[in-house]
């Protein structure tokens, strides 16, 4: 260290502190997630703030996830059309684009716009939350802050995640179907005939399950952010943005990595 | 600091208005140095999540791809050919957007609503020193450009992640997989229009949240609107040049 020099070797120390923090903060979040699963196993998660906060969940979330799904429906139609045009492939474009619709991009966007609306409000709520000392009154009320704060928000975004996926995706295909049908001149019947043809029930199960997947991961990388104010003592709005920030990024790396590994060892379709 | 009255729709429309307009007539007196200190902070900041994302949503991409073709025809070749295309045409530039708005537009509306509700903003302007020069017209200026760099850097990745996808999975020669002259000079030039459509997007999305913070409470909610925002834009505007290449 001495060789090369005090700057250096200060950059070399703060590189060793960051990655000390990235292996602290991951085990700091697996241990949340133990955290919530635990309230949830044991039946301790409030229900009624559970529903309270599915409701408030679809009432942000179903605009932006049905603009969301008119958006993505055009992209996936589009995509599909410069396909359609170069290979002809008008007896398959029903499949291609239900399999996006449902399970492969589908999902993956619904994902981010969910981030962007629920996740994002999630980790502010829960930040002010924290910022204001209400965790604490919570503690000393006697109530467990993970029974009644974590894990009805985690379990809050996964419901409303699966009852917003039916109608965003069937958006998102019947948008495509226009989009390639006005665009490229696909027939409607012939599309809808290749839904029922070629898709599996399965890829649909695998759509939803992708949905709870990310869902929970907004859940809990938001809630966690929101929380890492508590002990924190830091209450300026400055830090419950970074905390909203730090929850995006979080659910995004989240994300990507887990959409990775549900293609790679889900089915082909 | 007291709490300020909500702002109306229209009125919020008006103030950024007015705020993009101030920005064009200021500048020419925007410091090159801040502008550089926010390049750095778009690209370098937001470098690792673009490169995992690009390469986690462009592997997943290449295995499917590959796994459909072998079921439906049994012939994987033809995907060299349109990885790539799809990749420079459609997913890098909306992956880069995606992960802009939630990374550097979040960051941004929470750094500039807390200077509008901390009244700094105002003494700035009091003092003359050109709060939109200096604060806000930097990031309009670094956004584009930044987000054209990340996106060139996603498409090297997202063609390396297929390479890697297809040789784990279907043992594909790399050199057999990659096919650079499947992506035409339009196609570079739609990548960097979209990419730089989509920083702009970004930046309006987290000033239009951020100015519309009237107090503290507001500063966590303007970040929540900055991604939302950025984030449907960013997708309207692809399908929008999308629906303007096809007809093109």
């Amino acid at each position: 260290m001495s060789a090369v020099g005090p700057a250096t070797g200060a950059v070399a120390d703060s590189d060793d502190a960051s990655f000390a923090r990235v292996f602290d903060g991951a085990g700091a979040l697996m241990r949340r997630a133990g955290q919530v699963a635990g309230a949830v196993v044991r039946g301790r998660c409030d229900a009624r703030e559970t529903l309270r906060l599915v409701h408030d969940a679809l009432v942000d979330a179903s605009w932006t996830a049905l603009v969301g799904a008119v958006l993505i429906g055009g992209i996936v139609g589009l995509q599909g059309l410069g396909y359609l045009t170069r290979y002809f492939a008008t007896e398959v474009f029903g499949w291609a684009a239900a399999l996006s619709a449902f399970r492969d991009v589908g999902p993956l966007l619904l994902a981010f716009a969910l981030a962007a609306r629920v996740g994002t409000k999630n980790a502010a709520q829960v930040a002010t939350l924290a910022a204001r000392e209400r965790i604490d009154a919570l503690c000393a009320l006697g109530l467990d802050p993970h029974a009644v704060v974590t894990a009805p928000r985690v379990v809050a975004v996964v419901l409303a995640a699966l009852l917003l996926y039916p109608l965003s995706a069937l958006v998102i295909l019947l948008v495509a179907f226009v989009f390639a049908g006005v665009l490229g001149g696909q027939s409607l019947a012939a599309s809808a005939w290749s839904v029922t043809t070629y898709v599996q029930p399965a890829v649909l199960w695998e759509g939803l399950l992708r949905l709870a997947a990310f869902a929970a991961i907004i859940g809990l990388c938001t809630t966690h952010a929101g929380l890492s104010l508590w002990q924190r003592g830091d209450a300026s709005a400055a830090a419950i943005g970074g905390a909203v920030y730090r929850g995006s990024v979080l659910s995004l790396t989240g994300i990507v990595v887990v959409n990775l590994v549900a293609s790679w060892f889900g089915s082909a379709g | 600091m007291s709490a300020r009255p909500p702002t109306p729709p229209a009125s919020t429309l008006a103030t950024t208005t007015g705020s993009l307009a101030r920005l064009v007539e200021e500048a020419r007196h925007v410091p090159m140095r801040a502008v550089v200190r926010r390049l750095d902070e778009v690209v370098w900041g937001s470098l690792v999540l673009v490169v995992a994302a690009a390469g986690c949503v462009g592997a997943a991409m290449a295995d499917q791809a590959g796994r459909q073709a072998m079921r439906l025809i049994g012939d994987q070749s033809f995907i060299g050919l349109e990885y790539p295309v799809l990749g420079v045409q459609e997913f890098c530039p909306l992956v880069t957007a995606l992960v802009l708005a939630q990374r550097v537009g979040a960051g941004f509306a929470a750094e500039l609503a807390s200077l509008v509700v901390d009244g700094t903003l105002d003494a700035l302007r009091l003092f003359h020193a050109r709060p939109t020069a200096r604060r806000i017209a930097p990031m309009a200026l670094a956004l584009p450009p930044g987000s054209v760099v990340l996106g060139v850097i996603a498409v090297v990745v997202w063609e390396l992640a297929g390479i890697v996808a297809m040789f784990a999975r279907s043992q594909v020669n790399p050199f057999t997989f990659f096919h650079p002259e499947a992506v035409s000079k339009p196609m570079l030039v739609e990548l960097v229009g979209k990419c730089a459509l989509f920083g702009a997007c970004v930046f309006v999305g987290a000033t239009t949240a951020a100015l519309r913070a009237r107090n503290h409470g507001d500063v966590g909610r303007a970040t929540t609107d900055a991604v939302v925002v950025g984030t449907l834009l960013c997708l309207l505007v692809n399908v929008v040049v999308d629906v303007a290449w096809l007809v093109a």
